[in-house]
Formats: C-alpha cells, sequence, structure tokens
C-alpha cells in the first residue's frame, strides 16, 4: 500500500531540506525578535518583570559564578585549628556553611548554575525545535505525513524515562551531553502533539487559505503563517522543556546517572541525602532546592511575559 | 403593560476602564405585541437581554433602573422567585441554538428537565407534557419523531425550530428572540418565522425580537425601538418609523438596506464607527458621523423628546426638520461629506 | 455588456468522498455529491452573482476556482485551455490572476503581520517586489480601496481595525498583483449593515476601473441584485437558473427561484409579500434518489420530475432554467 521509499525519497529530497532550513531560520527570527520585544520591561505585567529579573539575575551568575566564588567547590577545606571543616552552619567565612566533605556551599551553588543553567536552555531548545517541527509538520500536511509521524510519537511515548537514560548512559558513558540527549528525546513528544492540534484549527483559517490562493508554497505558509500563530505556544513550551529539563537534570544528578565531575544543584541535594544529613544541614540542600524553584518561577513568567509582548492583539487588552 | 424598562444603565468593567453598554435606555411592551429592538454591533441590544435574563458576564453590572415584568421589577426581585419566572413567564430563543442544547441528552429528556423545574406535577402528568411536547413539533414543522432524537441529529434550522418549541412549551407570557435566524438560509428563516407568528397568536404571547435586520422587524413587529451606542435614539410605531423616521442613523439604517424589488435603490453607507463606550461621553452619540450635525450637537447633551401621535420617541435636536432631513438622507452622496 | 467569454465552466462535478465508520474494503466508497455538473460561462467585465442556500455549492465552485480544491471532473476553460491542463507559466499566470477574498473579516489577515506585511505578500510570493518600491505599490494599494491615508494604515495589526477597514485590506492585497478574476465568498455577511453598501461600491467601481471579473458568492438576493449584473442560482449542486439578474429575479421560472425570492422578508411594512410556503425535507446528499434535485419540495412535481434530471433549458436571451415546466416549449 505504502511505497515507503518512494515516499520517504519525496520527503527527504534536497529541496524539501533546503526549504526547512530556510523554515527554520525563520523561526528563529521570530523567536529572537520576541525575545527581544521582551526586554522593552515598561510593557511587561509584573510576572513578566519578574521573570525577566530573576532569568536574568541567573544568567549573570552562570557567567560570573566561577569567578564570584571564594572557594573552590571540590575543594575539601581545612579550617585553622587544623581541622576539615565539615558540616559547618553558615558563618562570615562561609555564608551558606559547608558540607559533610568541608566545601563552601555557597561556592557549589555559584559554579553550579552554568552547567544546569546550559542543559536547561540547551535541552529547552532542541526539545522546542524538534517537537514543535513535527507538529506543525504533522497538522499541516495530515494524512499520511501525520500518520506516520503521530505513530512515531507514539512510540517514542512508549519509552519509559529510567530505563531509557540507564541504557543511554551504561552505552555512552555519563556526560552532561547525554543527559541532555536523554531528556530532549522524552521531552519533545508532549509538545509535537499538542502544536499539532492547535495547527489542525489555524489551517482551516481563512487567511491560511488566503495565503493558499495566493500562490503560497507549503512550506512557505508553514513558517510565515501558521508558525508565527504557534509561537505563543511554542514559547510557553520551551518554559515547560526548560523547567523539566532543569528538574530531570536535578533528578539524574540525584540518582548518580550525570557526570560525577560536574557540580550541579541536582547533585548538591544528592549529596545532602546520600549523607544522611536532610534533617541537620539545611544550609547544604535548601539553596540549590530554591535555585532550582525559582529558576522554574522565572522561566514560566518569562514565557507569559514573552507572549504579552510579542502577539500584538494581547497588548491591547 | 407586559414589560417596562424604566432608565436602564448596564456597565462592564474592563482593563481600560468601564465601558457604559446601556445607557439609560427605557422601552415599553404590551401584552400580545411584538417590540422589535435593532442596532449594529456594539450598541447594547444583547445586553439589554442578558440583563433582563440575569446572564451578563462576571464583569458586568446592572449599575441603575428597573425592570418591570407584569409590575414586578426583575432587577431587585431574588433570585428563587427569578428562577421561577424565567421559562415560565419570560422565555429566551437564543441565536444560536445548537450551542445551547447538550449534545449527549436526548431532547425530550431535556425539555423535560426543563418543565420539571418549574412544575410540580410534572412527573405525574408526563405522558400530558410529552403529548403537549409532540403537539408543538408538530405545530413548528418538525417530525414528532424527532423528540427522542439527539441534537447533532438535527439541522440547524431544524435545532432551531425545536429551541422555539422548547420555548414555548410553558406558554410563557414574553419571549424574547436574539438574532433568531442569523445563521439560517432564507427559506428557513421564513419558515421560522411564521411558525414563531402562529404561535404566538395561539396563546397572545409578546415578543422581543432583537436584531440587526430591519426587514425580519418590519414584518414581525408591531412596534420598534432603535439603538445606537448604548442608548435609544427612537422608538414608535413599525409603519412610522419606516415611513418617517426621525433620526438621522434610522434614516441612514433604512436607507443602507437593499431592496429586492426595487433594483434601483441607492444604497446609503454610514462612514465611521461607533464611539468608545468607555471614555465620558457629552453630546450627541451619533453626531460623529451624522450628516446634519451642528454646534448644538456637539455641546447639549441628549434627552428624549416625545414627538406627535401614536408614541414616536425620537432623541434628534433637528427633530422639526427632519422632512427636508429624510429627503436628503436618501442620496448617498450626503454621508461621504463627513469631515473626519 | 461585452459579450466576449472570458472563463467557461463545463460540466463542473466535485464530489467528496466520505470516511465510512467501519473498515469496509469492499464496500463502494461513498460520495457527497457537492457539484454535479454545472456549466456556466462568465463574459469579460462582468459581476456573476452566485446565489443559494448552505450546502448548494456556491463555496465549493469559488474554492475550485480559487484552486483550494481538485475539480472531480468537467472543465474550467481559460484563454482556450482547461486549467488542469496548465503548466508551468500558464499555470503560474492562472493563479496569479485569481484572487479571493473571504467571509470572515476576523480571520482573514494573519494576526502577526501588520497590515503592510500582510498586503506585499503575493508581491513577495511571485517576485514582484524586485524593482520595485514595495511601499508604494502597497500604499497605492490601500488608497484604492479608501484607507486614507495610506500612511495611517500601513503599520497597523489586524485586530487594531474595524471589520469594514480588514475586508479593505484583504482587498488591497488581491489587488497588488493586477489579477483578471476576484472570488468574493459573502464578504459582507459579516459586516454590520450600515457599512455594508460603501464595501460593495468599492467593489463595483474597483471593478469598474481595474476591469475586472468578479465571482460574488452570497446567499443574500438582495445583495446580489444590487451588485451583480448576472446570476446563477445553485440548487444542491446543480444550476436551478442562471440569467441576468433583473431576467432571474424579477421574473423567476425555477419553482426553487420562486419561492427563495418570496421567502425574502421586506423592509417596507406596507408593502406585503406574496409567501409561497415550501413543504418537505431537503434530500440526503450522499443518497440522492434519481430525478430533479428539487422533487421532494416542488408543488409542481410530476412523474418525470423523478425519473429524469432536467438540461438547462433557455427560455429567453440569456435566461435558462432547468425545469421539465419548460421542456415542452
Amino acid at each position: 500500500m505504502l511505497n515507503s521509499s518512494k515516499f520517504l525519497a519525496d520527503i527527504l529530497n534536497v529541496n524539501t531540506l533546503r526549504r526547512m532550513l530556510a523554515g527554520s531560520i525563520s523561526m528563529l527570527w521570530w523567536v529572537t525578535n520576541g525575545i527581544i520585544t521582551t526586554f522593552r520591561l515598561r510593557e511587561l505585567g509584573y510576572q513578566g518583570k519578574i521573570g525577566v529579573f530573576i532569568l536574568l539575575f541567573f544568567i549573570f551568575i552562570a557567567i560570573f559564578g566561577k569567578a564570584l566564588a571564594p572557594y573552590n567547590p571540590k575543594e575539601s577545606l581545612v579550617g585553622t585549628d587544623g581541622k576539615f571543616k565539615s558540616l559547618q552552619t553558615p558563618s562570615l567565612q562561609h555564608p551558606l556553611g559547608t558540607t559533610w566533605q568541608s566545601r563552601d556551599v555557597l561556592s557549589q551553588l555559584l559554579y553550579g548554575c552554568r552547567p544546569t543553567l546550559i542543559a536547561g536552555a540547551t535541552a529547552a531548545f532542541m526539545v522546542a525545535f524538534i517537537g514543535v517541527n513535527i507538529g506543525i509538520i504533522s497538522g499541516y500536511f495530515g494524512g499520511k505525513v501525520d500518520m506516520i509521524l503521530m505513530r512515531f510519537v507514539d512510540i517514542v511515548f512508549g519509552l519509559p524515562f529510567l530505563p531509557f537514560i540507564i541504557v543511554l548512559v551504561s552505552m555512552l558513558g555519563r556526560s552532561q551531553m547525554n543527559v541532555i540527549i536523554a531528556i530532549v528525546v522524552i521531552t519533545w513528544r508532549s509538545v509535537s502533539r499538542v502544536v499539532r492540534s492547535q495547527v489542525l484549527t489555524l489551517r482551516e483559517l481563512p487567511y491560511v487559505k488566503a495565503a493558499k490562493v495566493m500562490g503560497a508554497g507549503d512550506f512557505r505558509i508553514l513558517y510565515l503563517h501558521i508558525f508565527p500563530n504557534v509561537l505563543p505556544l511554542s514559547v510557553l513550551y520551551l518554559a515547560f522543556g526548560f523547567v523539566w529539563a532543569i528538574l530531570a537534570h536535578a533528578d539524574l544528578s540525584f540518582l548518580g546517572f550525570a557526570d560525577p565531575e560536574v557540580v550541579t544543584w541536582g547533585k548538591m541535594i544528592y549529596s545532602a541525602w546520600a549523607a544522611g544529613v536532610m534533617t541537620t544541614a539545611f544550609w547544604w540542600y535548601i539553596p540549590p532546592s530554591i535555585c532550582i524553584s525559582a529558576l522554574a518561577s522565572a522561566a514560566f513568567f518569562y514565557a507569559r511575559a514573552f507572549e504579552e509582548v510579542a502577539n500584538p492583539r494581547l497588548k491591547e487588552q | 403593560m407586559l414589560l417596562e424598562i424604566e432608565n436602564l444603565k448596564t456597565s462592564y468593567r474592563t482593563k481600560e476602564g468601564v465601558v457604559r453598554a446601556v445607557d439609560g435606555v427605557s422601552l415599553k411592551l404590551a401584552k400580545g405585541k411584538n417590540l422589535g429592538l435593532i442596532g449594529e454591533s456594539g450598541c447594547g441590544k444583547t445586553t439589554i437581554v442578558k440583563s433582563l435574563l440575569r446572564i451578563l458576564e462576571k464583569n458586568g453590572q446592572i449599575i441603575e433602573g428597573k425592570i418591570k415584568f407584569e409590575n414586578e421589577d426583575l432587577v431587585k426581585m431574588d433570585e428563587k422567585h427569578f428562577n421561577n419566572i424565567l421559562w415560565d413567564k419570560i422565555a429566551l430563543i437564543p441565536q444560536s441554538s445548537m450551542n445551547s442544547l447538550n449534545p449527549v441528552y436526548k431532547i425530550s429528556s431535556q425539555i423535560f428537565e426543563a418543565i420539571k423545574l418549574h412544575r410540580k406535577d410534572a412527573k405525574k402528568r408526563k405522558g400530558a407534557y410529552l403529548s403537549k411536547m409532540i403537539e408543538y413539533f408538530i405545530l413548528m414543522g418538525l417530525d414528532p419523531k424527532r423528540i427522542n432524537q439527539y441534537p447533532h441529529q438535527f439541522s440547524g434550522g431544524m435545532t432551531q425550530r425545536a429551541a422555539i418549541a422548547m420555548a414555548m412549551i410553558l406558554n410563557p407570557a414574553l419571549i424574547i428572540a436574539d438574532e433568531p435566524t442569523t445563521a439560517l438560509d432564507v427559506i428557513t428563516q421564513d419558515q421560522i418565522l411564521k411558525n414563531l407568528l402562529e404561535l404566538r397568536e395561539k396563546f397572545n404571547s409578546s415578543i422581543l425580537l432583537v436584531t440587526h435586520d430591519i426587514s425580519l422587524v418590519s414584518e414581525t413587529c408591531d412596534h420598534v425601538a432603535v439603538m445606537y451606542a448604548g442608548k435609544l435614539v427612537e422608538y414608535g410605531n413599525v409603519k412610522e418609523i419606516f415611513n418617517e423616521p426621525l433620526h438621522p442613523y434610522t434614516m441612514g439604517l433604512l436607507n443602507a438596506f437593499p431592496d429586492i424589488q426595487t433594483s434601483d435603490k441607492l444604497l446609503v453607507s454610514i462612514p465611521g464607527i461607533p464611539p468608545n463606550l468607555i471614555s465620558p461621553l457629552s453630546g450627541c452619540r451619533f453626531a460623529n458621523r451624522c450628516p446634519f450635525r451642528v454646534e448644538l450637537c456637539m455641546e447639549e447633551p441628549r434627552f428624549i423628546r416625545k414627538s406627535f401621535k401614536d408614541e414616536h420617541y425620537v432623541s434628534c435636536h433637528r427633530v422639526d426638520e427632519a422632512e427636508n432631513l429624510r429627503t436628503l438622507a436618501k442620496d448617498p452622496k450626503i454621508w461621504k461629506t463627513l469631515k473626519s | 455588456m461585452e459579450n466576449v467569454k472570458i472563463l467557461e465552466v463545463i460540466n463542473l462535478k466535485k464530489y467528496f468522498p466520505l470516511k465510512s465508520a467501519s473498515f469496509r474494503p469492499f464496500a463502494q466508497r461513498q460520495y457527497l455529491q457537492a457539484l454535479d455538473g454545472i456549466s456556466f460561462a462568465m463574459y469579460k467585465n462582468e459581476i456573476l452573482g452566485i446565489a443559494g442556500e448552505s450546502g448548494c455549492g456556491k463555496t465549493t465552485t469559488g474554492n475550485i476556482l480559487a484552486g483550494l480544491y481538485e475539480k472531480t471532473s468537467g472543465q474550467v476553460i481559460y484563454k482556450g485551455k482547461d486549467i488542469s491542463n496548465l503548466k508551468g507559466k500558464e499555470l503560474k499566470q492562472w493563479k496569479k490572476d485569481v484572487q479571493m477574498i473571504f467571509q470572515d473579516p476576523f480571520n482573514s489577515l494573519n494576526p502577526r503581520f501588520t497590515v503592510f506585511r500582510n498586503v506585499v505578500e503575493p508581491l513577495r510570493i511571485y517576485g514582484l517586489n524586485k524593482n520595485v518600491n514595495e511601499i508604494e505599490v502597497v500604499s497605492n494599494a490601500l488608497e484604492a480601496v479608501e484607507l486614507r491615508p495610506a500612511k495611517m494604515f500601513l503599520y497597523r495589526f489586524p485586530h487594531q481595525l474595524s471589520g469594514g477597514q480588514r475586508q479593505r485590506v484583504s482587498l488591497a492585497r488581491c489587488l497588488v498583483i493586477n489579477p483578471k478574476f476576484i472570488i468574493a465568498d459573502e464578504p459582507v455577511s459579516m459586516l454590520d449593515v450600515s457599512i455594508r453598501s460603501a464595501f460593495l461600491e468599492l467593489l463595483k467601481n474597483l471593478q469598474q476601473e481595474e476591469e475586472l471579473n468578479v465571482f460574488y458568492i452570497s446567499h443574500n438576493l438582495s445583495e446580489i441584485r444590487y451588485i451583480s449584473q448576472r446570476m446563477v442560482i445553485l440548487y444542491l449542486g446543480k444550476i436551478a437558473e442562471i440569467g441576468s439578474t433583473d431576467q432571474v429575479i424579477d421574473n423567476p421560472k425555477h419553482p426553487y427561484t420562486q419561492k427563495l425570492i418570496s421567502a425574502v422578508p421586506i423592509i417596507d411594512p406596507n408593502r406585503k409579500r406574496e409567501r409561497i410556503s415550501i413543504e418537505g425535507e431537503i434530500p440526503d446528499l450522499v443518497n440522492l434518489p434519481p430525478g430533479c434535485r428539487f422533487q421532494s419540495r416542488c408543488s409542481y412535481a410530476e412523474k418525470k420530475c423523478f425519473a429524469i434530471d432536467p438540461e438547462l433549458i433557455q427560455i429567453e436571451d440569456g435566461h435558462s432554467v432547468a425545469c421539465h415546466l419548460y421542456s415542452r416549449s
């Protein structure tokens, strides 16, 4: 019934790829344009402002964290009395105290910001990129393309997160990149489903039909007419992806699947738990927990701000 | 007098401010008579209906005024008493019935559910009510077997007729029809109007027809109320309003309707858009689109003035020159002379 | 009226396949016969009205001409060739020559594009923006649809415009590439009555100035009467009557046309119209009985009507009817 090889050849020819590349660049333009507009702070609601500020704060820490950290986060420190400064409560020297291994918590927190943010952002963009593209292609073309893509999504839905990670990590080793890949593979599937359903509605709207009558090719319609109208949803999923990625990253660090050399917030919580001091050493695991929550909330607030300023209609309301 | 609306004011609270959707409207409807409420988008006619039936949105509120139904003020009535009146004495035929019927219940069940709320003897006399439903369905030109069908099995026109049958079943004194035929074809519309009028004759109910289509009002109503930007601009007997409109907006509206029987009627178009109902409004609200405006219209506040015979009301400073203005209003060019 | 035929539709059919609820590989495919063989011509510089009720196929016809649907069979002859046989440059020219405006002003423009970006789109699609000043071309188009001064509208977003203004922008969007045909699918039915005639006047004037042909689709007969010179009445996918507007409306011959016209409410309360009542239900479009489609609701139906589908018969110059009542002459 379906001549798959010919069909695939149809889809994967150079023209299509070229158009998709052009389309992706266009998508990037829309997203970047939107991000730039979010910095028109006066137009943001209070939620948006909070989101932007917290994100900027964490970005700052991510860039300058290493320089700001007072100590080496992996160095077990010795006090003036010659003994290891294990599990010290917060003090002037160590504003957030020390870990069981006599390491400065504040330094760990500052160092841990960068890998967390990078993992989160990378995963978020990859998730959004793959999910949105599949969603809009599937929703717009319908028919066989839709069927194939959605069955593919169904298969991916069947993949359980943890076992998949275990297999991946045991095959490819523990590294930041593998963690990111694992998160992306599991997360993009929901995005595509939701985007697809919105596209099903959008493609029936008169302006899409008008574009067809005007002679616009399918890919032009996809990336110029449909994508910008799916943008707010996409950005929301960017935020979701970001948050899931950070949390998954923390979980994986906690479970010991991440790169053991890299300091991350999740790892800090894991270490505190492993040391059995969850009921006593609050200064150790509460700061990274707060940071994770704050970052996650900021991402959602920011997504909301993005929608407010980038959607011309909402602006007026 | 079946229905008397006195100086009704309803507003909506929005981010930009308070929208005075209905700003002091007074209407009367006698028993057995039909009133057409005409206006275009944003004039406030739907808000009046919602105020009457207490189905205003959360940010809407009746600020002032009375709605007297059979001499009881609906605005101040307590909820229990009001719910008893609803459907029993006042019924609504909504614009798009497909959306007001629950798709998972049979039509007969839905109607019966509603009857139960108003008649204590509903269960005992179920048979009697069912046969009444069948009677009404036949009157509306629907196959009586359809009372056991589901809404999706009906076409658009049929659901509208079912909605009318449902509205009439307790013989309400007042039927409010909110754009009852907008989404329907001309032939279906004709059938429905005919059926509606027949039923009304039989039970001597009154209809409040809310629509933008003047031709429907001309054919079914005794009186017309013309609304613009939250206020009533003209009110009177249908023939008088048509033959001798006194308000420039009414004149414009009548001249903007194409007539299928005359191929050479010059159609008029009123330029501009209705005013924003948020900013404090002074002077005549139609002034910025009116080709006959004068200094007076900008500064003087509005007022309804009774003119001549048979309760013909209008609010226009130049009402004495109405005959002259009417002739001018027929010329499309007059409407284009406005400077913005 | 010049009698040069510019477009001819011959026996156009459009059947929509229905998806069956259950999987029956050997059962015959069922089709919704949206258009079952319609033929008409369009002459140079005219506005042709297509009237009928919902489900009659008027929007389907517009969509086929605009290229949104593929026809199932039949021919659409333009410049001597059937449009299905056009290739390359000729096909591109045909697509460029046909533009469409839609019923819903609120969704006809891309909400994320400014007015300028919306209107310039066809120019960019056809690559016609290379050696021209885009802003100038767009501004001229906006002025042509009476959105003046154009400067004020260029960078606004659709939601900042009123319904009437949006429809004008849609029209401007069509005009930038100088089309020959504009298909207008109920363009004013969602606009306030008091502004409809302005848009219709605009369409009429543009049609004359730019020598366009307009295919005006509507269920509102008064509107069709006002704007078109000739009109077609469709009923369930077939032409019931075709002729000049005056002929069809003042002197309707088909029983359906007569009922349709009698059902239009009159705004003048002093005049009464003759109401011809109509009984019966519309037949199932999937399983149509043989014979004339109007048989179930026609008061003149005879034996012949239940067996043979009537052909279009000319009863006077330019006026044809598809009804057995006239087949004797």
